[in-house]
Parts: structure tokens; sequence; C-alpha cells
């Protein structure tokens, strides 16, 4: 999927003053390729892969997906290309608590519609892959930092994305299981033939990046 | 997963709320299941009491008070009888005398324990009616001065049987029968000949009612004026009147009755809907990572109303059961039978179709009382949830 914006721009009320988080940003993203999003905290990193994931509307410009505008989609439409096309990594892993490795990982399959068994197949393999074979059955408080972004991983590529959106992955995360994350999105690029966007600080993901983006004050610059 | 499972793990995540507000619905459901079971029990065997006297005419004593046929208190000299038969239309008189027995200063005083029936004995077929002894009883020979029958209530719980020698105010009786279950009245029921039921009760010549039979063709409203006016100290009362007296007493029962369900469904209503908010607020981050999924919003809209259904049902069952229980009790209590007595018959005072509507109620109102949370649920914006998360 190829995503384009055309001066997104997104301002944020708070009480009588104005907060711009994303102003006037064209960012264009070819299909399979690895971007990194950089910027200090409170630069509109967030905000940016929020409006990039349909999870939120811009207060003016575009998004346009395959050269089609996402302001037009309805709700019902947004939430289908969220649940099929798309994929999302949150810095805090937002595993349900109530649901344990393999039920988080089946979840977007089962609101897909996909048959339980072919759920339980692919959620089993899945975990396997991001090494978490041996801990299927276990809660997320049961787990640690870096095997709950790793089930969130899972989750996110449950369905074939065709872009996998991350808020800061590795936030949370010591060096070590960050790099092991990095490694994780990184393949699903190669692999997968995914689109990855990431906002990060972590510099591991800039190296790794096809594409950097800077971002400050909401201003994005294509970094060379 | 089965958004049950999941609705089910989401309530156990706060325990402690999710039992209160179980609780809370429980007692609710236990008090409309006890009220309204008694109520409606009562209700029911004043409205069961219209199969007595079909057709016929009831004179009492003048501004007493009657439930369908049966005058509660009030005596009229049995003299009346012959007055009444001088009547033009009258084709037969019977004279009834009823002695309610009532526990006085207790709490069972609100509503009888037993009753006494005095008639001719050939005419007891009026009141026995289709009913039937239990095998090996009769009914009493006409000569016999010291035989009654009873109903199976009062012979279960004093142990009589047919051919028992009971004792009632210094008289030796001997019960020759004992009346099958067919009606609240007659199970506790001691129906004896009338003189017999004067001399145990001291009311010599005097009775409590008589009922005539009117001659075919007669306008049951003329003969009841011509009674009224040929006997100033009485009021003569058609099937319908009967039935008009007691409509207002039903009528308010079941108004109560309603009152007091829609009060408690609206309070259980009203707690699930403020612990369902409680549950969506701490959860919203959890609603967000559901909506950033691309969960269908009737898939979030159908998890809260779930688990609120789930609190209907849970709260439902432990409050049928034990307000079930609590009605047994209650009867215990107005009738002062035992409660062991009234356990083989818990489905007559506490009918499952009358369970089966509380529990639908139940369930109804807090699905409900789940769409407001489940609006909430649905409505959050993810970006700005996820962000304050953060």
């Amino acid at each position: 999927m190829k995503i384009q914006t055309v001066d997104l721009t997104r301002v944020y009320r708070v009480g009588s003053s104005t907060i711009t988080a994303v102003n006037k940003v064209d960012l264009e993203v070819k299909e399979a390729v690895f971007v990194a999003v950089v910027g200090p905290s409170g630069s509109g990193k967030s905000t940016l892969l929020n409006l990039v994931g349909l999870n939120d509307f811009p207060t003016s410009g575009k998004i346009l997906l395959d050269d089609a505008d996402a302001s037009l989609l309805s709700g019902c439409e947004r939430r289908k290309i969220r649940l099929y096309r798309m994929g999302f990594v949150f810095q805090t892993f937002n595993l349900l608590p109530t649901l344990n490795a393999l039920e988080n990982v089946e979840l977007p399959m089962a609101l897909a519609g996909k048959p339980r068994r072919e759920q339980r197949e692919k959620a089993v393999r899945l975990l396997k892959t991001v090494g978490l074979g041996d801990r299927i059955f276990h809660r997320p408080k049961e787990l640690s930092m870096g095997e709950m972004q790793r089930v969130a991983i899972a989750r996110a590529i449950a369905n074939d994305p065709e872009i996998i959106v991350a808020d800061e992955p590795t936030g949370e995360l010591d060096s070590k299981t960050a790099k092991e994350i990095v490694g994780w999105l990184f393949s699903l690029s190669r692999e997968r033939k995914a689109t990855v966007i990431v906002a990060t600080h972590d510099e591991k993901i800039v190296e790794a990046a096809d594409v950097t983006y800077r971002i400050k004050d909401g201003k994005l610059r294509l970094e060379d | 997963m089965q958004l049950i499972t999941m609705c089910f793990r989401n309530l156990s995540r706060r325990k402690l709320r999710a039992f209160l507000c179980i609780f809370g619905v429980a007692i609710a459901t236990c008090f409309i299941v006890a009220v309204g079971a008694t109520t409606s029990r009562y209700a029911a065997i004043m409205t069961e009491m219209n199969i007595f006297f079909r057709g016929e005419i009831v004179v009492v004593a003048r501004n007493v008070v009657v439930i369908q046929g049966f005058p509660i208190g009030g005596v009229i000299p049995q003299s009346v009888v012959d007055d009444i038969k001088r009547v033009d239309g009258v084709e037969k008189v019977v004279p009834m005398l009823f002695n309610f027995e009532f526990k006085p200063g207790e709490i069972s005083s609100i509503m009888p324990v037993n009753a006494t029936i005095g008639l001719p004995t050939k005419e007891w077929p009026m009141i026995i009616g289709s009913a039937t002894l239990k095998p090996g009883g009769r009914l009493p020979l006409e000569n016999a001065t010291d035989e009654v029958i009873v109903g199976c209530s009062i012979a279960d719980q004093y142990g009589i049987s047919t051919g028992s020698q009971i004792r009632l105010k210094g008289h030796e009786l001997t019960v020759c029968g004992i009346i099958e279950g067919s009606s609240a009245l007659l199970e506790r029921s001691m129906i004896m000949s009338l003189e017999l039921a004067q001399d145990i009760f001291n009311y010599p010549m005097q009775i409590s009612m008589a009922i005539v039979k009117p001659k075919p063709n007669v306008i049951q409203e003329e003969l009841v004026s011509i009674i009224e006016r040929e006997i100033s100290y009485v009021m003569a009362l058609t099937e319908d009147e009967r039935n008009e007296l007691t409509k207002p007493i039903i009528e308010v029962i079941e108004n109560w009755n309603i009152a007091i369900q829609g009060v408690l469904l609206f309070l259980s209503m009203i707690l699930v809907t403020i612990v369902g908010m409680m549950n969506v607020s701490e959860r919203r981050r959890d609603f967000a990572t559901l909506d950033a999924i691309g969960a269908p919003l009737g898939y979030v809209f159908r998890a809260v109303i779930l688990e609120a259904s789930l609190i209907g049902v849970l709260g439902g069952i432990v409050g049928i059961a034990f307000g079930s229980l609590a009605a047994l009790v209650l009867a215990s209590l107005y009738t002062s039978i035992p409660l062991a007595q009234f356990f083989p018959s818990i489905l007559e005072i506490v009918p499952p179709l009358y369970m089966m509507e509380i529990f639908a109620a139940n369930i109804t109102v807090c699905c409900i009382a789940g769409i407001i949370p489940a609006i909430n649920a649905t409505r959050m914006r993810i970006a700005e949830v996820l962000r304050a998360e953060y």
C-alpha cells in the first residue's frame, strides 16, 4: 500500500490555546519500505502516526492510500483498513490484560472472521516465530516487557497487513531487547514485503531504516 | 476467543466490584420474587375463591367486609333463612357459618391461618364442589354430630389422617375425610355441620352468610334488591357484585407489586449502569486498542452489553433462588404453617413462569443499563485515549 500525505495538519485545542502537532506535512511512503520518523518528545511523531494509521482525523490536508482520499472513507471502512491492511505496535504494547498471549494474537483474526482453527494455528506459529512458543498461555502481566512487545508484533502481523505502524516500539525496552525488536520489524519489511513506519528516538532503528524523516514542532523533513 | 469468556474475565478483574454489583442485583431480584410471589399468591387465592357459589346470591350482614363470597366477621340470625325463603323468586337458601382463625398480635394476623366452615350436612357438595377426598375418606353421615373433614394442608401440619380423633375447643371430633388440594381455602379449612360449628364457636342460631339459589328465569339484580329491601340488616350480593368488591383489593395488590418491581428494577439498572461506566472508564485503553486494531463498533458494543447482561444473569439466578426461599419463609410467617410443609409446593408459590419472567426482566434491564456504557466505549477517540494513557 502506498501512503501519501498532502499538507497534512493536525491542530489540538487545549483550553483557549491551540497546538499544531502536525504542520502541513507532505509524506510519501512507497510499498515495502522501512520508514523511520525521528524527533524529540512532543514533536508530533505519534500524532503523525495516528493520522497515517487512520486512528485520528486531520484538521486539514489529505491522506492518500493508494491514491484514494482517506477522508472520504466512512468509519466502518477505516476500521476495515485498520483490521485487514494495517498492523499496530504501541510503545506500551496495549495487549488486552484478560487475554493470554495466544488469545491476544488470535484477536485480530477473530475480528476478521477467520476460522477458529486457522486462528489458533497461525497464532501459535507467529508466537513461535517471535520466540514465545513456550509462553503462549501466559497473560501479559506474566510476561516481560520485551515478551509483551513481541506478542504485540505477532498481533500486528496476524492479518498479514501491508503496513505496520509502530509508535516508539522500543521506548520501554532495554537495549538488548530493543535490538531484537528492531530486527523483527526490519525482517517484516523485508520478508513480508510490508511497509513499516516507525516513530522512534532509537538510533538503531534509524540506522536500519530505508528512509528517515525528522520531525520537529510538527514540521517534517526528509533526511538525506 | 469467545466474547462471553472475555466478558467473564473482564468482570473478574474487579472481583469485589463485580461481586457487589451482582449482590445488589440479587437483592433487588430477591425482593421482587419474594414480594411478588407472596402478593400474587394472595391475589390468586382471592381470585380463586370466586369458584364458590357461582350463579348464586350471597347474603351477609350489612357493611361487613366481603372477599369474594366470604364475609370477614359479622353474623346474622339464622332466622334470616326463613325470611329469605319467603321472598318471591328464591328457590333454596343454605345457611353457612365461617370462622377465620387469626393469630392475634402476630405478623400472621394479617392473613387467616385456618377457616372453619359449618353448613348443613347434606349441602356439603356446595362448598366442596368437585374437590376429592383422600382414599379411605368419606363425607360425614347425615346424623353424625362429631364428624368433620379437614383440608390436606391442616392434615399435613398436624399429622391428621382419616379416622383421627381431634380436639377442638373442648369437643372431641372424628376426621372422616381429608380434602385433597384443589383450593387454597379448602386446604386450610375444617368443614363440619352447622350445628356443630355454632356449638363449638359459640354462635347459637347465628350464621355468617346465606347462599341463595334463585328460581330459573329470575333476574338476580332484582332479587337482590328485594332481599335488601325486605330485610334491612343484610347485604345481598350477586356474583358480579362480589367480583367487583374484590377487584379493587386485587388491583391495589397488583399495582403495589408492579410499583415495587419497577422501583427495584430501576435501582438495579442504575447500579449496573454506574458499574458499567466505571468499568468502561477504567478500560479506556483496552477499548481504544480494540478500536485501533479495527474491531467493529458492534463488537465493542456487544462486549459491554454482554458484561452487563452477565451481571443480570448471575444476579438473577442468585436473587431468584433466595427470593423463592424468602417467599416460602413469608408464606410460613403469614400462615404459621411450618416452613418444611411449603417446600414441596415451592413451584406453586413461585411458579416457574414467574421465575422466568423475573429472570428475563432482569436480563433486559441489565442490557438496557449497559447501553450508556456501551455507547461511551464506542465513542472513544482512539488517538486522544492512547495519548493520554502514555
